[in-house]
């Protein structure tokens, strides 16, 4: 059964109050929410290798209207962020009905739908002064000695222009308050912010969060390796906390009090 | 917990090129000499690795508004 067919069925039986997907304007794929008044539209429904963070889409629905039924078109990504979400008490599995799409490319299937697989590329300068998109992170520690990965670090985030843009991507940001718009700590006005402050405090927010879909990387337009800096940030949870974000229904080890720990504290001279 | 979370900031700060600038240890209020000891190793520590180098690395970079605007809080007031 194709896709049309299934979310008018979903629609008509009255399983879902509201389908997100993507329609096609003028030659762009654009988030659109179907429902029972616009069945018209529905042959506009397109799955195309375009993605957006739908699940941030039922996070505000919901916000609004706690009971609402959501279908929603879902590749692994999305299926990660909508687990954590579900961890993180902003969405109800039972009111969120994920229809999944092609993907990555896998045994089942053959081709894939994704923007992400064509990898970025990096330009000289950048790979000189700052950071290789596709660098592997231990490579990273190992070819940079502490100053120079600090210069590198620096000059990636003094290109910030403080847009939010991945932020606003992002499935799992949804603080009501965001420390990054708090004028006690990031001082409006100023450009870039204050670095690495500002990109730090995103990062420690994403520790064990970060579901590793690389919207926020996407979106950047100064970019800055975004997915980089939170995919070594959860690798360092995996380490301390043993936890992956958006992989199962576990609880995140930020929300638990307690529990045992073998660390010792660090020497001073390590 | 304090552990593991200063374990992470630890392990972000090293990745970032900020190593050895986060120190945590237990002292309990009647461990004075321990206290005076570990608050002067750091000390010792922190000035062999000398200023931080953020400060340097951000005057580099030109900024607008910078300087006196910056201090003043103006665009907070006016938003």
């Amino acid at each position: 059964m194709n896709i049309t067919k299934q979310v008018e069925q979903l629609l008509k039986q009255g399983d879902v109050d509201i389908f997100l997907a993507y329609r096609e304007l003028d030659g762009h794929m654009i988030p659109h929410g179907y429902t029972l008044d616009n069945l018209e539209e529905l042959p506009s429904l397109k799955v195309s290798q375009h993605r957006y963070s739908l699940e941030k889409v039922a996070t505000h629905l919901t916000e609004k209207k706690p009971d609402i039924k959501i279908g929603i078109v879902a590749r692994d990504c999305n299926q990660r962020a909508l687990n954590l979400l579900y961890t993180w008490n902003q969405l109800q599995p039972e009111n969120i009905t994920p229809i999944m799409v092609n993907c990555c490319p896998s045994q089942t299937r053959t081709h894939s739908d994704c923007t992400y697989l064509d990898p970025k590329s990096t330009g000289a300068f950048k790979e000189e002064h700052g950071i290789n998109f596709n660098e592997d992170p231990g490579n990273f520690m190992d070819n940079n000695d502490n100053s120079q990965r600090f210069s590198r670090w620096m000059y990636e985030f003094s290109k910030c222009i403080k847009c939010y843009g991945c932020r606003n991507i992002c499935p799992v940001c949804f603080c009501p308050d965001c420390s990054l718009e708090n004028p006690d700590l990031v001082e409006p006005g100023a450009l870039p912010p204050e670095i690495p402050i500002f990109h730090l405090v995103r990062a420690t927010h994403m520790a064990g969060r970060c579901i590793d879909c690389g919207l926020c990387e996407d979106a950047c337009p100064a970019e800055i390796p975004l997915r980089f800096l939170y995919r070594e940030m959860n690798r360092i949870v995996s380490d301390v906390f043993d936890y992956t974000p958006g992989v199962g229904l576990e609880k995140s080890p930020f929300t638990v009090i307690g529990g045992e720990v073998t660390l010792e504290p660090k020497p001073m001279d390590a | 917990m304090t552990i593991k979370r200063i374990t992470f900031v630890q392990e972000m700060l090293k990745f970032m090129g900020l190593e050895g600038r986060l120190h945590l240890e237990w002292i309990s209020s009647a461990e004075a000499q321990k206290f005076a000891r570990v608050v002067t190793e750091f000390t010792d520590k922190i000035t062999h690795l000398g200023p931080s180098p953020i400060a340097k690395a951000t005057r580099l970079i030109p900024m607008e508004p910078y300087g006196e605007k910056r201090r003043k809080h103006e665009y907070h007031k006016a938003g």
